[in-house]
């Protein structure tokens, strides 16, 4: 590489795809043609590939002259970066193309555009020359990174929890307050239904607690789906840019699943981070951080969310199948017998439980409610222990990491929001009551 | 060249790049700070330590091509042209591109970018490059991006 003496390195900030980037080409008889590209993808230290989607003249010129001159911008300061390139091939199917289609594909699922961004090569270039142009942009070129101190009492919190309710507040609290981020959803993993379910939240007007993610949809579904991290830039310029493509292309699009308790999300998202939380190849659920700010998001981010979750996950593991529980303490609560029942209806096909006509839960943990309201009228009986839930016969639980206790945070959460005349309240290591405020009956489906 | 039907279009706070190709063919590229567009002539301000090699492709005898594009939409037209010059800004046009740098200030505010973040974006003290504009594309990401626009009138 000639010129300055600039690597890729050091400006692989621009390479994040959140600003789009202006490439210049010459046709034959020295006609320039300018046009604004989605990708630009770091190949190796001196290569670098362009998304090949819409650019039919810049195909037809590179045919009679490789010469390219990019125009990227810096994220954090909006510096502009000029790249001297020169195209020494084009591929259609490869790691490289395969990585570009992926990102692509983030951003074409995103916004309800699957199957309409077509990536038809990779186009390959060497880097002749990096220049940043001179601009009155910020002097701090990267968002500050997270102190190793942060971290460690960030990771002081989770070891301080005994209880996967105690661990997800810690996690979120922890996020917020030492890691800095303003909006963060943790979801588990609800094997039956492959879907992720939040469990908590923080940054947001609705908790979002309960709300279902089915695997593939958005940056937290398409994480856990994969088992990787996904990052992905303003979600409202990947909107502005799909709505542009969506109007020149006939295509159904949408997202296809409404999950019945909303999901929480920033109106004007400026990214997002998702991180699955897996351990020993198994997904065990997923982390969401959101930023309203389109330049929040630096380098040190994925890999700090990453260590986040690696923290998490045999915590979560570990607490799930923890000690005995403590022995009984027999409470009996007796409603107030005078007002009418309300009305619990299970849906067999689903698990699904509504209040009336109103959505409370479904999957795992609608068939433990089930399970908690049957046994109430039927018997009375209002302490149960988490092991005698594990092994009952109308509760489907995955034989491995079964997330139960993440399963009762988000039933006791849900009843909780809800006001129900049913509630759960925890009753020591490993077992927790039912307490029932009015007459309920069950209505199976 | 008509270009009635791109007017409105033209005076919203858009994106701009320029570009010209050098003697050995390598094409030079500059931001625009702000156009002025009539069917006749075309002038778009660019930021003078940016352009060197955009202004010397022209002063060679360059074609020039520039873009704009809607952030907020993505809409976007490309006008190319002939018989380029590099001048100065007159007083107008420099109170024209300081107008500029407000009005699309705001529209990246739309996108999510704190105002104080943009300062990159702009460089003074600006020069124009001023060109007859002869073919009008689609620019619009999409099937029909690179197409002409209106062949004939």
């Amino acid at each position: 590489m000639k010129g300055n003496g600039l690597s890729l390195a050091d400006i692989d900030d621009c390479l994040q795809g959140m600003f789009p980037t202006a490439i210049a080409t010459a046709s034959a008889d020295g006609t320039p043609n300018v046009t604004y590209i989605s990708q630009v993808y770091l190949v190796d230290e001196r290569h670098v590939a362009l998304s090949f989607q819409f650019l039919n003249k810049t195909a037809e010129n590179l045919k009679a002259n490789p010469n390219i001159t990019a125009l990227l911008t810096r994220p954090a300061t909006c510096d502009q970066v000029e790249m001297q390139l020169r195209q020494v091939g084009m591929q259609s199917d490869g790691p490289v193309f395969d990585s570009m289609y992926k990102q692509l594909t983030n951003i074409a699922e995103q916004t309800g555009m699957s199957g309409c961004f077509r990536l038809r090569g990779a186009i390959i270039c060497e880097v002749l020359d990096i220049k940043i142009l001179p601009g009155d942009g910020c002097a701090d070129q990267q968002p500050g990174g997270v102190a190793l101190t942060d971290f460690a009492t960030f990771s002081d919190r989770l070891t301080a929890t005994e209880t996967t309710e105690e661990l997800v507040d810690a996690v979120l609290d922890g996020l917020t307050e030492e890691l800095g981020y303003e909006h963060a959803i943790f979801f588990f993993y609800e094997e039956p239904t492959d879907s992720l379910v939040a469990i908590g939240s923080r940054g947001y007007e609705a908790s979002g607690v309960g709300a279902e993610v089915v695997l593939g949809q958005g940056a937290v579904g398409r994480a856990a789906r994969d088992r990787e991290l996904v990052q992905v830039g303003s979600l409202v310029r990947d909107q502005v840019y799909s709505r542009a493509v969506r109007l020149r292309v006939i295509a159904d699009g949408g997202v296809g699943f409404a999950a019945e308790v909303p999901l929480p999300g920033l109106k004007n998202c400026g990214g997002q981070i998702a991180v699955p939380i897996v351990l020993r190849q198994r997904l065990i659920g997923a982390l969401l951080v959101e930023t309203e700010i389109v330049t929040r998001f630096g380098k040190a981010d994925p890999p700090l969310l990453q260590l986040v979750a690696n923290q998490i996950a045999p915590r979560m593991a570990l607490q799930e199948r923890s000690g005995p529980p403590d022995s009984s303490r027999t409470e009996v609560h007796r409603p107030d017998l005078d007002s009418a029942p309300t009305v619990f209806r299970f849906f067999a096909e689903d698990q699904s439980v509504f209040i009336g006509d109103d959505y409370l839960v479904r999957g795992v943990a609608g068939s433990v409610l089930r399970v908690l309201l049957k046994t109430w009228v039927g018997e009375g009986r209002t302490d149960w222990s988490n092991r005698e839930i594990r092994v009952h016969p109308l509760v489907p639980l995955p034989a491995h990491n079964d997330n139960l206790e993440a399963r009762l945070h988000l039933l006791r959460t849900r009843l909780a929001e809800r006001n129900s005349p049913i509630q759960i309240d925890k009753n020591g290591r490993g077992r927790f009551c039912v307490v029932v405020r009015s007459p309920v009956k069950l209505v199976e489906v | 060249m008509q270009l009635d039907d791109e007017m409105e279009f033209l005076k919203r706070p858009l994106a701009m790049i320029v570009t010209a190709v050098t003697p050995d063919g390598v094409p030079a590229i500059a931001r625009g700070y702000g156009c002025s567009v009539t069917n006749d002539r075309v002038v778009v301000l660019v930021a003078v330590d940016h352009a060197h090699a955009l202004t010397e492709a022209i002063a060679s005898g360059s074609q020039v091509s520039a873009v704009f594009v809607e952030l907020t939409s993505y809409r976007g037209i490309q006008i190319k042209g002939d018989d380029a010059f590099v001048r100065n800004a007159t007083a107008e046009e420099l109170e024209f591109s300081s107008a500029y740098r407000g009005t699309f200030t705001q529209e990246l505010a739309l996108l999510g970018l704190d105002p104080d973040k943009t300062g990159g974006l702009f460089w003074a003290p600006p020069i124009a490059i001023e060109y007859v504009p002869s073919h009008l594309f689609d620019q619009t990401p999409g099937p029909n991006a690179g197409e002409a626009i209106g062949a004939g009138r």
